[in-house]
């Protein structure tokens, strides 16, 4: 249907990224926006835009899968999921940004702490 | 059934401890499966993706092989995250019948799964009428709580996303009415359904220690004494700003344990903590 | 004689991709050194105990991967191998004094546990039989105990390390939860204790003295004549 991009996260995510509108209720409603780079609602359009610069960008890893966004999209794209497959992309390709055994600290967290960022930050 | 995952063996132990008491007390009995591993904890939602629904799918052919014994199709977990993934899964699974065929290939030293189980988180089973219900929660409790303020904080997968969420995502009140049964008062505030930062503790904790700070800062304005919760990881993030508030983060099954009398399931800086709440006020 | 003219029977094995004969029910080990290899990596205690001799195979028109230890399996027809001297790992360097015995530990200095998708792959590998994913999964819910005693049998060839899509460690892993459960887990041998202390104070000084003097007929006739308790007595 698409090329590119935008063909790769609609296959992938079962979402068709054209159907944003850029309302801006997901970048609103994110609780984690002060620490992005780049906004959700910009990141959808980045996807539209065939812009694979998106994948280096610091939100998809910052992006904590909240799914705040994914109840409130009126068009129902599910920024959320879009964003999990741009990190599964950049995954795919060997590609993770952090390096588990160079974090500090680590002996003070909970277990689930370390499971679910490992599965989240690394492939 | 019951599924414990990873952290209610280790750090958490109290929540397993507290739930196992209070359901006790109801004639629910959670009966531990005998084989199990880690759920994964965070799902893969990329429409490929096979690998990282192994973990989880394979703790519901345990349940699968379990069901016989004690006569019941439903697994229960304590874990928002952990009931999360599994229920994900499930549905997942059950409403793609390639994407088991898939899985059911690759894991082909496990026996194939029917789809027989049903996720069910702890709350659930709580607030279910022909279970429990709030009015016998109301009946067993034995100390006089009103003058406790808690907030309850529902963390992201006891609400989100719509179904397999327990609760509206928009406007929750279950832990609210949980809190009123048990006598005490409950502060709903605005960042009760917030994100608590999650896994991002892992590499950049002044991160989430500003995320905690915020829904901390939030729940004193509204006049909590403590918050309540039911995943292990936003009581751990929750609590890494507990001092700078003085508002101390708990476990729902904590505050009913210490409501209806069962101290000696625990801890005494926990008994401490409500001691000095309430009399304090 | 019938026994000479018999024809003995033979079965055809490659390794490292070449064709070869070799006689039937001889180990992979004693085949490949009849084909005229020397083993100078990838062999050791030639007994199944120190897993030096790690081997991947497949057999023909089968796809699936299998794995043996090449001293103790006997070589089928048609097997495909290929020998896995080493699984490169390096170890974490640690105090065992300054450690805690809890999974947080494990974790702490192999984060990569924490990746386990719980693939079972390992569990295939193992040459053993060892339930290694169970393993791995009591480390993560922080039962050390329960962990050690699964992996008790572990000979740390390396195989499962090998197949682990989460580039788990595994026998470096479980050396340190054994280590962790006999430092601080195991029930001390109170008798152990005592003696060593009884050892100390003197108490076996004359006895020892007296031995180290005899000669070695007098040390033969003393061994022969000892009394052999049954335990428990």
């Amino acid at each position: 249907m698409f090329r590119g991009l935008p063909q790769t996260v609609y296959e992938l995510s079962g979402k068709n990224p054209y159907l944003c509108i850029q309302c801006g209720i997901c970048s609103g409603s994110c609780p984690m926006i002060k620490d992005m780079d780049v906004p959700p609602h910009q990141v959808i359009r980045m996807i539209q835009l065939d812009m694979p610069e998106v994948l280096n960008c610091k939100t998809i890893w910052v992006c904590a899968s909240c799914n705040t966004c994914s109840v409130r999209c009126p068009r129902d794209i599910d920024p959320a999921r879009m964003i999990n497959v741009l990190r599964t992309i950049v995954q795919r390709k060997n590609i993770y940004p952090v390096d588990l055994r160079r974090v500090k600290g680590l002996g003070d967290l909970p277990q689930i702490a370390l499971i679910s960022a490992s599965r989240k930050l690394t492939g | 059934m019951y599924y414990p995952g990873c952290s209610v063996k280790d750090y958490a132990k109290s929540y397993e401890d507290s739930a196992i008491a209070v359901l006790k007390l109801f004639d629910v009995e959670l009966v531990e499966l005998d084989r199990w591993n880690c759920c994964g904890v965070v799902y893969e939602y990329s429409a490929d993706a096979v690998m990282q629904h192994v973990a989880p799918l394979r703790d519901l052919i345990r349940a699968q092989e379990f069901m016989g014994r004690v006569g019941d199709n439903r697994l229960i977990t304590l874990c928002s995250m952990c009931y999360s993934t599994l229920k994900k899964v499930n549905e997942i699974v059950t409403s793609d019948p390639e994407k088991l065929d898939n899985l059911s290939k690759y894991m082909d030293d496990e026996p194939r799964y029917n789809c027989g189980v049903d996720v069910k988180h702890v709350l659930e089973i709580i607030l279910d009428d022909n279970i429990i219900g709030f009015k016998r929660v109301r009946g067993a409790v034995k100390r006089d709580l009103s003058k406790l303020k808690v907030a309850p904080f529902y963390s992201c997968s006891l609400l989100r996303p719509r179904g397999i969420g327990i609760d509206d995502p928009e406007d929750p009140h279950i832990l609210s009415d949980l809190i009123s049964s048990l006598g005490a008062k409950p502060i709903k505030f605005p960042y009760e359904k917030r994100c608590c930062g999650s896994y991002n503790v892992v590499y950049d904790r002044s991160m989430v220690e500003r995320t905690v700070g915020e829904i901390v800062r939030a729940a004193g304005r509204w006049g909590a004494d403590m918050i309540i919760t039911a995943c292990p990881l936003c009581h751990y993030n929750l609590n890494i700003v507990r001092n700078k508030f003085n508002i101390p983060t708990l476990y729902f099954t904590e505050l009913m344990a210490y409501a209806m009398g069962l101290d000696e399931k625990l801890s005494q800086e926990t008994l401490s903590i409500f001691k000095s709440k309430i009399g304090g006020g | 004689m019938a026994g000479q003219t018999e024809l003995r029977k033979t079965v055809k094995i490659y390794i490292m991709g070449k064709e070869y004969e070799v006689p039937a029910g001889i180990t992979i080990m004693k085949a490949v050194e009849y084909a005229g290899y020397q083993y100078i990596r990838g062999a050791g205690c030639r007994g199944g105990f120190c897993g030096a001799c790690a081997t991947i195979y497949r057999l023909k028109g089968d796809y699936r991967l299998y794995t043996a230890l090449a001293c103790q399996t006997t070589v089928q027809d048609g097997m495909y191998l290929v020998q896995i001297p080493f699984a490169p790992a390096e170890k974490v360097k640690y105090n065992i004094e300054e450690l805690k015995p809890t999974g947080a530990t494990v974790l702490a200095l192999y984060p990569e546990v924490a990746r386990c998708v719980a693939c079972n792959a390992c569990t295939k590998a193992c040459p053993q039989e060892l339930q290694v994913m169970d393993a791995i999964q009591m480390i993560k819910r922080g039962d050390i105990a329960k962990a050690a005693e699964l992996c008790f049998d572990c000979i740390s060839c390396g195989l499962c390390s090998i197949r682990c899509p989460a580039e788990i460690i595994h026998y470096h892993v479980f050396q340190l939860v054994r280590r962790l459960y006999g430092k601080y887990i195991a029930p001390k041998a109170k008798h152990l204790e005592i003696r060593v202390k009884e050892i100390e104070e003197g108490k076996f000084d004359m006895e020892l003295d007296r031995l180290v003097k005899m000669n070695l007929a007098e040390l033969k006739k003393l061994y022969d004549s000892r009394d052999i308790e049954e335990v428990g007595g």
